[in-house]
């Protein structure tokens, strides 16, 4: 096909397209002007709630306070409410958290289960494992085990201690420890 | 619906989702399980009636010697025999050996097994840390600083056994760390104590502590810790 016709067939489709659109436009400028004047419908308190918590601006220390409050409410609720949660007087709900990416087990070992090892988890698969156990007030050394591995040093940990060579890693629950 | 979700799985995970470490253990099988261990008769004899005692008025829980016992009994008996033994010495003197949260002879002993520490080890340790408490509760009643203890396993645990514990612990702590010395004795046993403040230890019990703790007092304590002859 020569040059000449292609440009033809191109200048004759925006034409055809504009001339489409134009109906569209027509009467644009008052359209808006009288949408502007209307007065503003004040969304539901339901509605409003809903999207800020499921929009995507959200600010990210309001979805952590938001999600704090919500897992308090969830404790306090299974403190009152479920059968045998009342044993544990004084406790704390305390995460344990560790990123290993890879590992095929990881576990949380201390003086608050005897040494016994305790399982954690990574329910999503993004390498990062937790386990929530109900502590007491103390000071309670522990250490990770990956894959068998003894990993003493916890960035999260209050301190470290360290006899023999060995670390282990220490938090303060309740008290002025914390 | 799905906005919901995520709302519904926290509060499903702070109602249930915690841990707790141990099921109820009852003294009965703690004391069971230590008659049916293949050590000497004699030992079991002197050690069952001080567990027992140890573990009505709290200075012993029941799942952490349960643990503690099964642990030795894969022992050779001469080990076993020689933990129970420092065991029975420390509770026949009033000493907590397990606190449920925290310091205590039993875990540490718990511990070092798990990380497959050699025996010698561990029974060096286990030596150091008896001397520590003994060492302390001397050194605290000689200076005024706690009143006399109820020196046997069935009496009531009072505040300052907690208080001897925890800076035993401490001292132990410190000699037993092979790395250089970078801050005093006496910074590491008060930032201890203030940590503790509120929570294992009320602040009535540590303040006088805080007052009267030097340099030589602690220094007194720390002495007697690597004295491996165990003190009677």
């Amino acid at each position: 096909m020569p040059w000449d016709e292609l440009d033809r067939l191109i200048h004759d489709a925006v034409t055809r397209e504009v001339a489409l659109g134009r109906p569209a436009l027509e009467g644009l400028e008052g359209r808006v002007i009288q949408r502007l004047a209307r007065p503003v419908v004040r969304p539901s308190l339901a509605r409003r709630l809903s999207s800020a918590l499921a929009g995507p601006r959200i600010r990210l220390g309001w979805a952590l306070a938001g999600g704090a409050a919500i897992l308090a409410v969830g404790m306090f609720v299974g403190r009152v409410l479920l059968p045998g949660a009342g044993r544990l007087p004084a406790a704390a709900a305390n995460l344990f958290t560790v990123a290993a990416p890879g590992a095929q087990s990881v576990a949380v070992v201390g003086d608050f289960s005897a040494w016994q090892p305790i399982s954690l988890f990574d329910h999503d698969g993004d390498g990062v494992w937790t386990v929530t156990v109900a502590l007491p007030p103390g000071r309670y050394e522990y250490a990770y085990l990956v894959d068998g591995r003894w990993v003493g040093q916890d960035p999260l940990a209050h301190e470290y201690a360290r006899t023999f060579g060995e670390y282990v890693s220490v938090r303060y629950i309740g008290g002025d420890g914390l | 619906m799905r906005r919901l979700a995520p709302m519904v799985a926290a509060l499903f995970v702070g109602a249930v989702g915690q841990f707790v470490p141990f099921p109820s253990t009852p003294p009965e099988e703690v004391l069971g399980f230590l008659q049916a261990m293949e050590i000497a008769p004699a030992i079991k004899a002197a050690f069952s009636p001080v567990l027992g005692a140890a573990l009505a008025t709290g200075r012993a829980t029941p799942p952490v010697s349960l643990e503690l016992l099964r642990r030795l009994a894969e022992l050779p008996a001469p080990q076993a025999e020689e933990a129970l033994d420092v065991f029975r010495k420390a509770l026949e003197r009033g000493f907590i050996v397990d606190t449920g949260a925290g310091s205590s002879l039993m875990n540490r002993v718990l511990m070092r097994l798990r990380m497959g520490a050699p025996w010698e080890l561990v029974k060096y340790e286990l030596a150091a840390r008896y001397n520590a408490l003994v060492a302390t509760e001397e050194v605290l009643l000689w200076h005024g600083l706690i009143g006399q203890g109820a020196q046997a396993p069935g009496g009531q645990v009072l505040p300052r056994d907690r208080l001897v514990l925890e800076i035993a612990w401490v001292v132990a702590d410190y000699q037993l760390d092979p790395q250089p010395r970078t801050v005093p004795l006496e910074a590491v046993v008060r930032d201890r104590l203030v940590n503790l403040s509120g929570s294992v230890l009320a602040p009535s019990i540590i303040e006088p502590v805080l007052v009267a703790l030097t340099p030589e007092l602690l220094q007194e304590i720390a002495g007697r810790v690597f004295q491996v002859e165990q003190r009677r």
